[in-house]
C-alpha cells in the first residue's frame, strides 16, 4: 500500500525544532528530525516506505489524516 | 513525539478593542511577538493605519516566521488602500463575512477578483440561526462565479446563537450539504475550533503551542477560552513568560472545563457579558 501527505497539515522547521501543524486549526505537534524527513519526502511526493515508520505511529498519522492511502 | 513546548508557536492577535481605555500600546505587543519568533501569526481585525503598518513590517522582514495571515472584515477595507501590493502577495487572507453582509456590485467584483488573483484566499462565513439560508446563498453565488477560493463556515459566537440547539444545527448542516451536491469540487469546510480542540484534549499528541492576544492585551490559548491579564503592557514581561504562566495556571484546568459542556460554547455559558 502506498501513502501520500494529505496537505491538511504543514511541516515547519524552525532552528532545528520540527513541527507538524494542522493548517486550518493551528493545532501543533512537535516531531523529531527523522519523522520530519520522512514526512517532508511524503509531502514532496516521494513514495513512503512503510519500514521507515512503526505501525503505531503510522496508525496515528493516518487516523489524523496526516497521511492517506493511495488506491 | 514531545508533548511540551517551551514557547507559543502560533500566535493570534486580535488587534481591535472596543474599549479604547483598555487598549494596550500596539508597538509593545509588536515587539514582544517579534522577540518570541513564532512560526505563524494571524492578525485579526486590523482597524487602523498603525495595525496595517505592523502587518506590513512583519511581512517585510526576513525572519523565521513562516506564515502570516490576516483575518479582516472585507466590507471595512479595500486592501489596496491599506497595504503595498508587493506585501499583499506574501500574506494569506481570510476575509470574514456574516451571511447577511450586503455586497454591492463593486464590492462583489472586488471580492471575486481577489479570489481569482490569490492562490490562498479564504472566505470565512460566520453563521447563526438567523442567517443560514443567506450564508448558503452567498457562498453559492460567489463560488458559482469564481469556481475557486476556499470557504470556511464557522459558528458566530458573539451573539446568542441558537445553533447550540441540535435541531437548528442539523437544519444548517443539511442546507450547507446542498452546496457539496451542487459543486462537488468546492473547497468548503464547516468547523468549530472549540469542538475540535475539545475532541483532541485527551489525545497524547495534543500540544499547547497556541496563544491568543486580545485587543486589551490579555492572553488565552484560544479565542474561545477565557483570557487573563499577565501584564503584557509591562516592557519587562516577555510573551514566553506570560504564556508559560498561563499554561501552568490555567490551560489544563480551562481545557478540562470545556469537556463539561456538551455543545462547545464555553465562553457563552461562562461569560454573562456576551449578549
Amino acid at each position: 500500500m502506498r501513502f501520500r501527505f494529505t496537505g491538511i497539515f504543514d511541516l515547519f522547521n524552525q532552528k532545528n525544532e520540527y513541527y507538524l501543524i494542522n493548517k486550518k486549526l493551528d493545532t501543533i505537534i512537535q516531531i523529531n528530525e527523522s519523522m520530519y524527513k520522512v514526512l517532508s519526502n511524503a509531502k514532496q511526493g516521494t513514495e513512503l516506505n512503510c519500514n521507515e515508520i512503526n505501525l503505531n505511529t503510522m496508525n496515528i498519522l493516518i487516523y489524523n489524516r496526516v497521511l492517506e492511502a493511495i488506491n | 513525539m514531545k508533548r511540551d513546548l517551551n514557547k507559543p508557536i502560533v500566535i493570534h492577535w486580535c488587534m481591535n478593542n472596543c474599549n479604547k481605555q483598555g487598549q494596550i500600546p500596539k508597538g509593545v505587543i509588536e515587539g514582544k511577538i517579534r522577540q518570541a519568533e513564532p512560526i505563524k501569526i494571524r492578525f485579526i481585525n486590523p482597524r487602523s493605519q498603525e495595525d496595517w503598518r505592523i502587518i506590513e513590517s512583519f511581512a517585510n522582514e526576513s525572519s523565521d516566521i513562516k506564515e502570516i495571515q490576516v483575518e479582516y472584515d472585507f466590507l471595512e477595507y479595500d486592501i489596496k488602500h491599506c497595504i503595498d501590493i508587493d506585501i499583499e502577495k506574501k500574506l494569506i487572507y481570510l476575509v470574514a463575512f456574516s451571511g447577511t453582509s450586503y455586497l454591492d456590485h463593486d464590492a462583489r467584483n472586488r471580492l471575486c477578483n481577489m479570489i481569482k488573483k490569490q492562490d490562498n484566499f479564504k472566505i470565512i462565513v460566520y453563521i447563526s440561526h438567523k442567517n443560514i439560508a443567506e450564508s448558503v446563498c452567498f457562498i453559492q453565488s460567489v463560488y458559482n462565479e469564481v469556481k475557486q477560493g476556499e470557504f470556511i463556515i464557522k459558528p458566530e459566537k458573539n451573539i446568542k446563537n441558537e445553533l447550540t440547539d441540535i435541531s437548528v444545527l442539523h437544519e444548517a448542516i443539511s442546507q450547507i450539504a446542498e452546496l457539496y451536491k451542487l459543486f462537488p469540487d468546492i473547497k468548503l469546510s464547516v468547523y468549530d475550533e472549540e469542538k475540535i480542540v475539545r475532541d483532541i484534549i485527551r489525545l497524547p499528541y495534543y500540544m499547547y503551542g497556541n496563544m491568543y492576544i486580545t485587543g486589551d492585551g490579555n492572553i488565552s490559548m484560544y479565542s474561545f477560552m477565557p483570557a487573563y491579564n499577565y501584564g503584557l503592557s509591562d516592557p519587562q514581561v516577555t510573551l514566553e513568560e506570560a504564556w508559560r504562566k498561563l499554561y501552568h495556571e490555567h490551560a489544563t484546568c480551562d481545557l478540562e472545563k470545556i469537556l463539561e459542556y456538551p455543545r462547545y460554547w464555553f465562553k457563552y455559558f461562562n461569560r454573562k457579558e456576551i449578549k
